[in-house]
């Protein structure tokens, strides 16, 4: 089965999840899941600031909502930017509701680092990933959806845009802050210098 | 680029999100040279790889699946309500409780609270709704109907439901049919407050006003206290949707507006028309001397028929009227009963209801209990706000910041708003008003403003007439005129005002031989002119450009535009007729200690005027016991009531053919622009936005609208289309179309014989020659410019118009000095002056002459390249044959050396021992060499000869092309010494300004002008003198 559902594109899984919906989750749904459970989950981590729970509960809420809304799903879009939209909002909604907005950023990763023993280069790989994502922890919740909708996930900016709910040029607008923000923290924590 | 960007940048170069091309290519440039740049860039490029996607923890998807299970037993275990309505989040598509949901305030799509505030609009496409609308379920109370806003909405389920209800009482959550809804809790805490809302900014009851005078801000209040707002258009339609739907019949919520006086609460116009009718038409006559209004009142009853109430507040027993009228109109009657005892009168039911003021403004709150009437009726807020509060509006309206003093706008007796001194804030000030006065629906309604609470917003132009009026009455001069023509007057005036105010005489005047004596010490400008104008049976009136003394002959410009003006001002007339009987009519007076009230009466009885004494007029005379001991004979009227008045406390004015008696310091503002009012209200140009594609339309349509004759230029299309706003007077039209058209009006002084004249012309960005068109279009009165400052003013335009054409041109005048032509101008301008022609064909003859000069000098700049490459050829020819004459003069002096070298050796030659032929071959070539030598010299001379007579006939030619240079740059020195004298300005306007008037009386002046810009022109010559020198007047 799985592999006959491997074979379907979206679309088709979408039909045939609304023919056996009333009698519950079926195969379809949880192959649409596989499908996109990895970047809906890399872009809820980086929008919630790798808050592992919130991450989690984040990703179950998007699903059962996608899951409610598969009878409102129009065949002419793609699922996926529909998908990163709903977790995008589920996102916004923790958010709001969550006091906890500070980053979670794990701050014994840079000593795990310090005492590896790798070599310098691999290291200095290391250290410079963990730069990065320190310094993306510094970017507001729009700049680093766009940041990871166009850089990690390589969209256009109209389809960032459309996840987004909002127009090509704001997405420009907000990488260009997402940027030259993380530029300059990039600078403050040490890189170039 | 030298120094590294910072990190920031190499981002954005990475990400081609530098919009700069430059600043992007120097960055690249800069980064491909840098080492340091190249190794960031490398480091930065971890920015740019895409991280692998993390798997979900192992078994996750069963908690999704155990969820959607969860909430599919819960949807099937959910109880099946009555009104099943499906309610989804537009925005997340989640389930929506009834109770959390909100609603579009447009679409009434459903929405999260949350979702709908982060969304920040309807995400329904097409619907921008930021306003948003929720359910209560609450019982509402029925209440007494008050006039505040409630509104209730229904809609049958099927689609979206939404409706509400105000209470006092949230807490119940009973769902019930909709039916009338109460009171909105807002204005259940401010109902006591509340007296009236500001519909005119916003269609929502945004603001309201309270008795304290504080504004609430409605949005605010509902916006932090989750009530709800309606536009007024879903008001109405949701009655209708509600009485169709839901049965509810009543409008279950009021919007309160404010009309004039006269306004129908229930849509019924008929019988105020009937009412309105008798008012305005029918006349009487009253003699009331100390009657209560009770009294009063049955009386008008009794003689008109009409049903007239006095409210229970007044207090009719205690209010006594004072008033002899003849002959005049209901409603002038009525009027001046009621602001005699400080009442007013609203129109209800039939009737016409006398209320004190302060409750008049409520019972037209209460009045309109109709959204439908009220939009219908389209009136704005409070119309019949007093002066006071009118004021306080206008300033909440522009920002009380901008308006630093309380003198910067104020209002007077007749309820006239002066703003003053704010060009900026004028158009907001009169849009302000505008807003108030302005009824769409009802025309009349705005007859009825101006005629029962004035305002208008004074333009700069009429600022000036204002301050102007000013000037008069506070200065104070001393005057000694013995057997004075006018126009010496004037000019003495104008003297000793000293440009502060300009005094000038009419046309028709100037040749009037009238002389006067006055003798006055201490007297206002305003006494003074008026005995002027008196003595030599002139008039005198006030405009933008001073003060102009006119014969009383002439039509006055007031009367001229009366008759042609607007509905608006029909009772003026009256008021004209009043004066003229206040002129002519004389009397004879003998008071002796006598109270002015007598004296009034006794007015009245012989003159048969309607005279009025003010309510503050009464109390004056009351308090300071004002006695009038006079004796004259064959006086006018208007000198004696001013003698009669005349203590210092008491004034006189006209309205609607009544004469009131006030106190002076009410006149004395009001008086100015009763004046002057009527002909600024009726210059009003258009009562709707005027759009016109060129100044010819705006010209006509000027001409239609006013009755004024209008010259401009035809053919000339305005740079942009004209706009001008509604309710413009005529000045300022005409600046709107200065400002956006680039065109220039002047108001020409009136003719005997012909109505105001507008000049418009265009500013000559083209050849000046489009003006003198203008001018030769324009009827003969507008040639003789009333007044010098008018000439000076036209004058000074025209030269800075020449000077900036002789700046552009920089052509070059041949055969023309300085000197010369400045003579041509002087008596051009001269000339002009002396048949006080001011506005004539100056420009076109110093044009013609530039033109002229110009013609003759372009062949000089033709020839000057090839003159220079000529005296160039010329130059090197010379030297040429100069450097050949030496060569050639060198070998023949050579030859001629060798010469005589061998001469002489054969001279020396020894001879004994040489044969005879050696001999004779000897002396047969001394003689040869002889002849040779005697040959290269005759050569030589000759060659010489004809070298000098070459070089000489060369540098004949080259001087003669240097010649030709001088007076070339001699003519360009010229050419820019005139320039360079016109571009000093200042002295010409200076000499403009002060110089040409004595220059009328005397020619010497013009000589000592010659002389001082007198140049040495002769001593210029670039061959002897590479710098110029200075002229005598200093200038280079």
């Amino acid at each position: 089965m799985m592999t006959e559902f491997q074979e379907l594109t979206d679309v088709e899984l979408i039909q045939r999840c609304l023919e056996l919906r009333p009698d519950g989750v079926h195969e379809p749904f949880e192959e649409l899941y596989s499908r996109h459970v990895r970047v809906v989950l890399a872009f809820l981590r980086r929008l919630l600031n790798y808050d592992e729970h919130a991450v989690l509960d984040a990703l179950q809420e998007s699903f059962v909502r996608l899951y409610r809304a598969l009878p409102n799903f129009k065949q002419d879009r793609s699922l996926r930017p529909w998908l990163l939209t709903i977790a995008r909002n589920v996102s916004l909604d923790y958010l709001k509701h969550s006091s906890r907005n500070e980053q979670c950023f794990d701050q014994s990763t840079m000593e795990q680092i310090a005492k590896d023993d790798s070599s310098n280069e691999e290291r200095q790989a290391k250290e410079l990933e963990e730069m990065m994502q320190r310094a993306l922890l510094s970017l507001n919740v729009d700049e680093r959806a766009i940041f990871h909708l166009k850089n990690e996930l390589g969209l256009t900016y109209e389809q960032a845009s459309e996840i987004l709910g909002c127009s090509v040029r704001t997405a420009k607008y907000r990488m260009k802050a997402a940027l030259e923000r993380l530029g300059r923290e990039l600078e403050r924590l040490g890189l170039g210098v | 680029m030298n120094t590294c960007p910072g990190t920031d940048l190499l981002l954005l170069l990475d990400h081609d999100l530098i919009e700069d091309t430059d600043t992007q290519s120097d960055l690249t440039n800069h980064v491909e040279s840098c080492a340091q740049c190249q190794s960031r860039r490398g480091q930065l490029s971890i920015v740019k790889v895409e991280t692998p996607l993390a798997a979900a923890p192992f078994g996750f998807f069963q908690r999704i699946s155990d969820q959607i299970e969860r909430d599919r037993i819960e949807a099937e275990q959910r109880p099946e309500s009555l009104v099943h309505i499906k309610l989804q989040c537009t925005f997340c598509k989640d389930k929506l409780e009834s109770k959390s949901s909100v609603y579009c305030g447009s679409c009434l799509a459903p929405y999260h609270k949350d979702c709908f505030a982060e969304y920040g609009r309807c995400a329904v496409q097409g619907c921008e709704e930021k306003r948003f609308v929720q359910t209560q379920l609450t019982v509402p109370k029925p209440r007494r109907i008050w006039p505040f806003a409630v509104m209730a909405l229904c809609s049958v389920a099927g689609g979206m439901a939404a409706y509400t209800s105000f209470a006092g009482d949230p807490e119940t959550a009973r769902v019930e049919k909709p039916t009338v809804a109460a009171r909105a809790p807002i204005v259940s805490r401010y109902k006591d407050e509340i007296v009236d809302y500001d519909l005119s900014s916003s269609p929502t009851i945004a603001m309201a006003f309270t008795k304290s005078g504080k504004s609430i801000d409605l949005l605010k209040e509902q916006r932090e206290n989750q009530f709800r707002i309606f536009d007024v258009k879903d008001l109405v339609s949701a009655r209708e949707l509600s009485i169709g739907s839901s049965g509810i019949e009543e409008m279950p919520f009021e919007i309160v507006d404010d009309a004039s006086h006269f306004i129908d609460i229930n849509g019924k116009n008929s019988w105020i028309t009937d009412y309105l009718k008798a008012f305005r038409y029918r006349k009487l006559t009253i003699n009331f001397s100390g009657t209560p209004l009770t009294d009063v009142i049955a009386f008008l009853q009794d003689i008109t028929g009409l049903n007239i109430v006095i409210s229970g507040e007044v207090p009719s027993e205690k209010l006594f009227v004072n008033l002899s009228l003849r002959e005049i109109f209901l409603r002038d009657a009525f009027y001046n009963i009621l602001s005699q005892s400080g009442l007013s009168a609203t129109l209800k039911n039939e009737s016409l209801v006398i209320h004190k003021n302060s409750a008049t403004h409520r019972a037209w709150v209460d009045q309109f209990r109709n959204v439908k009437n009220a939009r219908k009726a389209g009136f704005s807020y409070s119309s019949t706000m007093s002066p006071q509060e009118i004021v306080a509006h206008v300033v909440r309206e522009t920002g009380e910041k901008n308006w630093k003093k309380p003198t910067e706008i104020n209002y007077d007796s007749l309820g006239i708003i002066i703003a003053k001194n704010k060009p900026v804030l004028l158009n907001k000030v009169a849009k302000s008003l505008r807003a108030l006065r302005l009824n769409k629906e009802d025309p009349k309604s705005q007859k009825y403003w101006f005629q029962e609470t004035t305002s208008i917003v004074l333009s700069p132009s009429q600022i000036r007439i204002y301050d102007a009026i000013d000037l008069l009455d506070s200065t104070r001069i001393n005057l000694n005129f013995s057997e004075t023509q006018l126009k010496d007057i004037v000019s003495a005036l104008n003297d000793l005002m000293k440009g502060q105010l300009r005094f000038r005489l009419d046309p028709a005047l100037r040749s009037t031989k009238t002389q006067i004596s006055y003798n006055a010490q201490n007297v206002s400008l305003t006494d003074a002119m008026t005995i002027i104008t008196k003595l030599s049976d002139t008039a005198f009136d006030v405009d933008r450009l001073g003060i102009c003394l006119r014969s009383t002959r002439s039509p006055n410009l007031e009367n001229m535009l009366l008759r042609g003006s607007s509905q608006l001002f029909a009772k003026g007339s009256d008021d004209t007729e009043l004066h003229r009987r206040l002129r002519t009519q004389r009397i004879d007076l003998n008071f002796d200690e006598t109270p002015i009230e007598d004296c009034l009466n006794f007015l009245r009885d012989i003159t048969g005027l309607n005279i009025v004494v003010s309510r503050n007029a009464q109390t004056a005379i009351r308090q300071k016991k004002l006695k009038a001991s006079i004796r004259l004979k064959s006086v006018a009227l208007t000198n004696a009531l001013n003698l009669i008045l005349n203590q210092g406390v008491l004034s006189w004015q006209t309205l609607h053919g009544v004469l009131i008696i006030v106190p002076r310091s009410e006149q004395s503002i009001s008086a100015k622009f009763k004046r002057k009012i009527p002909t600024i209200r009726s210059l009003i140009f258009n009562k709707k936005p005027f759009v016109g594609r060129s100044l010819g339309d705006f010209a006509r349509q000027l001409e239609k609208a006013t009755r004024l004759h209008v010259v401009f230029p035809e053919g000339v299309q305005s740079p942009a289309r004209v706009t001008i706003p509604v309710g413009s007077s005529v000045g300022e039209a005409l600046a709107h179309i200065e400002s956006q058209a680039g065109a220039m009006s002047k108001f020409g002084d009136i003719g005997p014989q012909r109505a105001a004249f507008v000049a418009i012309k265009v500013l000559s960005k083209g050849p000046i020659s489009r003006a003198l068109e203008l001018r030769r279009k324009a009827p003969p009165e507008f040639t003789s410019i009333a007044g010098i400052n008018e000439a000076i003013h036209l004058h000074r335009m025209k030269v800075d118009e020449l000077l900036g054409y002789f700046q552009n041109s920089k052509e070059t005048f041949q055969n023309s000095t300085k000197k010369r032509f400045m003579m041509e101008l002087l008596n051009t301008f001269i000339q002009d002056l002396a048949t006080a022609n001011a506005d004539t064909i100056f420009l076109s003859e110093v044009a013609t002459q530039v033109r002229n000069r110009q013609k003759n000098t372009n062949s000089y700049l033709e020839t000057l390249p090839f003159i220079k490459i000529s005296y160039k050829s010329k130059k090197d020819e010379v030297l040429a044959l100069d450097s050949k004459w030496k060569k050639t003069e060198a070998q023949s002096q050579k030859a001629i050396a060798e010469s005589q070298k061998e001469l002489m050796q054969l001279q020396k030659m020894d001879l004994s021992g040489l044969p005879p032929a050696s001999v004779m071959k000897r002396e047969k070539r001394m003689t040869y060499l002889k002849d040779h030598i005697d040959g290269i010299r005759k050569n030589l001379n000759l060659q010489d000869r004809v070298h000098r007579l070459e070089i000489a006939r060369l540098q004949s030619s080259i001087a003669a092309h240097g010649q030709r240079l001088i007076e070339l740059h001699r003519s360009e020195y010229d050419t820019k010494l005139v320039i360079r004298l016109f571009e000093n300005q200042a002295e010409w306007k200076k000499f403009l300004k002060t110089s040409f008037v004595e220059w009328r009386r005397s020619a010497k002046q013009i000589a000592k002008f010659q002389a001082k810009h007198r140049l040495k022109f002769d001593e210029y010559c670039p061959a002897k003198n590479p710098s110029p020198k200075s002229c005598q007047c200093g200038k280079k």
